[in-house]
């Protein structure tokens, strides 16, 4: 009775939703910038619960899919009742070889105790590459250092000018310190790639193949 | 008698078919259960989501503040903007708990006689009061980077009705 209920109360509101609910997806690289970590969270509330349905005795529970590589799985959160508000997110990473292309999907989904699934959601697939970019210092004007681009046969995947200028760099002794990394987030989806800056860029006393 | 749920199904329908034949919606549109109606991420939704996301509890885990860290590396901002977005995160986070407390304590008191309305114009306050504590506690640079970055956050989220 209750599905059978449900179904002809959505049958009988065609242009009024039921549930408003909303996923997203966000990636950052651990403070090593070797993991490649992803969170998606699923947010929102069950618009309309026809008094008829008597909503006061299901159960909503929020579900989100988080898959980053080969870990990736669905995840509960509490469950709810039909008409409370739901904001659940789940954290995935994985730590992919050198130059590795990585798959992520996300989705979330809401699951009624009664109806089944009333609410699912899925981003598009993204593709994700930690890009380095190795820089090397090439010489200083007294005041300012200047890093030149040193890759081997491998590029940057994110696009990375070929000079680099460390602003008042000689005081902070840039000879001593030879090489400075960037490392870049590249996304890449149907339609788009995107580089996206992480926050990692350091000097370092060897150097980083780029990738 | 066992009849009775189905005859009720029947007759609602019965009803619907003569509304929509009364009242056509302007194209035809099958009605699933599990639909899509994608819709623009309005700067309020791509905000929201974002604080969420990247705010923390008041008791956070290690873990908790790597993830917030995470993000915020994204971001790339001074120590003093940096401070700036934590303590706007922080209010944020228990605003949102309580809004979420205070809708689910009052979904469950009240069954159908919820009114969600006056509880959604909180949660568009919450995240309005958000937005002006970082403009108006960001530098100029800081402000114009996590604009930059919610706009590309923007591309990273669905929102339907179904």
């Amino acid at each position: 009775m209750n599905r059978l209920a449900i179904l002809a109360l959505t049958l009988l509101a065609p242009s009024v939703a039921l549930a408003s609910y909303s996923v997203s997806s966000s990636q950052w690289l651990d403070s090593n910038g070797v993991t490649i970590y992803q969170q998606v969270l699923v947010d929102g509330e069950y618009m309309n619960c026809p008094p008829a349905l008597n909503c006061a005795i299901y159960r909503h529970t929020p579900q989100v899919y988080n898959s980053v590589g080969p870990n990736g799985w669905w995840e509960s959160g509490g469950g709810t009742c039909a008409t409370c508000y739901v904001s659940f997110s789940t954290t995935t990473s994985y730590t992919p070889g050198a130059g590795e292309l990585v798959t992520a999907n996300g989705g979330g989904k809401i699951q009624c105790s009664q109806a089944g699934t009333i609410y699912q959601g899925w981003l598009p697939t993204i593709k994700i590459k930690i890009s380095i970019a190795n820089y090397a210092y090439d010489h200083n004007d007294g005041k300012n250092c200047y890093y030149k681009l040193a890759c081997l046969s491998t590029q940057p995947s994110c696009y990375a000018a070929t000079w680099l200028l460390d602003v008042n760099g000689v005081q902070w002794g840039c000879v001593e310190q030879p090489y400075f990394i960037i490392r870049t987030l590249g996304i890449i989806t149907n339609n788009s790639k995107t580089c996206l800056g992480v926050g990692l860029r350091g000097y370092s006393q060897v150097p980083i193949p780029c990738q | 008698m066992k009849l009775e749920p189905l005859f009720l199904v029947v007759g609602l329908l019965l009803i619907h078919w003569t509304y929509i034949a009364a009242f056509p919606l302007p194209q035809a549109r099958s009605a699933p259960i599990v639909g899509t109606n994608s819709q623009p991420i309005s700067d309020s939704t791509a905000y929201r989501h974002w604080l969420v996301m990247v705010s923390v509890p008041p008791n956070a885990t290690a873990q908790e503040l790597e993830r917030q860290a995470g993000h915020l590396r994204k971001l790339q901002l001074s120590p003093t903007d940096e401070l700036a977005v934590k303590q706007t995160l922080a209010d944020f986070r228990s605003r949102y708990d309580a809004f979420i407390a205070k809708w689910n304590a009052e979904a469950t008191a009240k069954g159908p006689l919820f009114d969600r309305t006056s509880l959604l114009q909180q949660r568009e306050d919450i995240v309005a009061a958000a937005r002006t504590s970082l403009e108006l506690t960001l530098s100029q640079e800081g402000a114009l980077r996590l604009q930059t970055h919610i706009q590309k956050f923007r591309e990273q989220i669905k929102e339907e009705q179904q």
